[in-house]
């Protein structure tokens, strides 16, 4: 016969799901109606991508930013794309060219990124260039990267490259000082580091989905990636270091009441398995 | 005229995201429905993008400038579609090895250097912290539980052992630490999706 103790540690264990769907949804809806405010620190990560974007970016440097997310994943890439953009349109007298090679939305996403942005004076065209998506993923990679003249023709609204300066005299990968990665899948920072960073060693900064950021932590211990900012998070920390709230700050307060939560219902869980005997669910 | 079909943009989106949030009560017709749109819309965009990719770099290449070069990829992708055909599906079988051919050969060319030996080196040179020693020493003990060639008994006894079991606990933190990050990405899309029934459809803020 089951006693009453033994029922707690077994409803501890079997809550249904729905409950915790429920509660989810309220300690996301709370901070976001009334902010906590809840102090940002940024993490060495996010710090390190910052300072080397700096580092990487002087005047008259030419800086490539590929947008390889997908549109579903903007509530998590988003706010890394437009701060880091942000950061980059702030540096005085640089060349910014933004592509895509591995998501045909990646042209569209920049649009929207640039909504976001503030251009500080720069002028489409002579400072920056929206140039679109090259089908080919990999292939296209390396194309770009040994023969710029060869593979890009027009940008994303068909004027011809001829007639956008700030394309002029960039032949191949080694005229470009930095790369930023914006991703969230494959293709992505896999295909860019065997076809840019590997063969011309160009400095990467990337920026990606959490789900990611275990997997890509190597390369940056290995210095193939300068710098990483990931998820909602690290772009709530981007925001705060170029000083510019946006959707990150908005959503941080929610991040951490939902990590509360499961982390609440984690230890119901442990605390009823282990009290109850390691029995899941009150089946031995 | 624009606000207004932006407006209708936002109440569609509404509609489909509070569709899809039906799931958690049952798989109901609405979200079955929504996730239906979802995958039509999604190879319908992929199709229109790809004919346009056809047209604007092929066929008009072809056509306004006489590149007749262009004539070669149209074929080897119009080979693909010869593996409905059991007569013909040989076809299809060149431009698909062309297609692996050259997606090894790209990857390759680099591949070992890039996620191989950089990261070897990385791990085992330049040890100056605790950290670093850290790493290296849980590569190590998660590679002896790999090693099956030296024999079930070899490896059930001796130091095999026991790093094969500090290895297991070393992947077991590594899922950890990806589970955990991956529910960190399903939260910030949720918050995203309540982010935007409360301030864009609803406009609470």
């Amino acid at each position: 016969m089951t006693s009453a103790k033994e029922g707690i540690w077994n409803r501890m264990q079997t809550i249904d799901p729905r409950i915790l769907y429920i509660l989810i949804v309220v300690v996301i809806i709370l901070p976001l109606l009334s902010p906590l405010a809840l102090p940002i620190t940024v993490t060495s990560s996010t710090r390190n991508a910052y300072e080397k974007i700096d580092e990487y970016s002087p005047p008259g440097s030419v800086v490539v930013i590929a947008y390889e997310f997908i549109a579903g994943n903007w509530a998590e890439m988003g706010p890394i794309a437009v701060a880091m953009t942000q950061h980059l349109f702030s540096k005085p007298d640089i060349r910014i060219i933004m592509l895509a090679m591995g998501r045909d939305e990646g042209p569209i996403l920049v649009e929207y990124t640039l909504k976001y942005v503030d251009t500080m004076g720069k002028v489409y065209g002579e400072d920056y260039v929206n140039l679109g998506f090259f089908a080919g993923a990999e292939s296209a990679m390396a194309s770009f990267a040994s023969d710029i003249p060869g593979l890009v023709k027009t940008d994303y609204y068909g004027t011809p490259i001829e007639q956008i300066p700030v394309m002029s005299g960039l032949n191949d990968l080694n005229d470009v000082d930095l790369f930023l990665c914006l991703w969230s899948g494959t293709p992505g920072w896999g295909e860019y580091l065997r076809q840019w960073q590997t063969p011309y060693e160009i400095a990467v900064i990337g920026g990606t989905i959490g789900i990611n950021g275990p997997g890509a932590q190597p390369y940056v211990s290995s210095g193939q990636l300068k710098g990483l900012v990931v998820g909602l998070r690290g772009g709530g920390e981007y925001e705060k270091l170029i000083g510019k709230p946006g959707e990150a700050t908005a959503g941080l307060d929610a991040v951490s009441t939902t990590h509360l939560l499961i982390v609440a219902f984690i230890i119901l869980g442990n605390v009823g398995y282990f009290a109850g005997g390691r029995r899941v669910g009150g089946e031995a | 005229m624009a606000d207004m079909i932006v407006e209708i943009g936002i109440w569609v989106a509404a509609a489909y995201t509070l569709m899809i949030f039906s799931y958690p009560y049952k798989e109901t017709p609405l979200f079955k429905f929504a996730e239906h749109t979802m995958i039509g819309l999604g190879i319908a965009i992929t199709t229109i993008m790809g004919v346009r990719n056809i047209l604007d770099i092929a066929v008009k290449s072809i056509v306004e400038k006489g590149e007749i070069t262009w004539i070669v990829p149209i074929l080897l992708g119009l080979a693909l579609f010869t593996r409905y055909s059991k007569q013909y599906a040989w076809l299809s079988r060149w431009p698909l090895a062309l297609l692996v051919g050259i997606g090894i050969g790209l990857a390759m060319g680099s591949d070992v250097d890039a996620s191989f030996v950089t990261q070897i080196r990385s791990t085992v040179t330049g040890v100056d912290t605790l950290n670093e020693a850290l790493l290296g020493l849980m590569v190590i003990v998660t590679i002896t539980y790999f090693i099956f060639s030296i024999g079930k008994e070899q490896r059930e006894k001796g130091v095999f052992k026991h790093t094969s079991q500090l290895g297991r606990y070393v992947m077991m933190l590594c899922f950890g630490a990806v589970f955990g990050n991956t529910i960190m990405t399903r939260m910030s899309l949720l918050i995203g999706r309540i982010t935007f029934l409360l301030f864009e459809w609803l406009k609470l803020g």
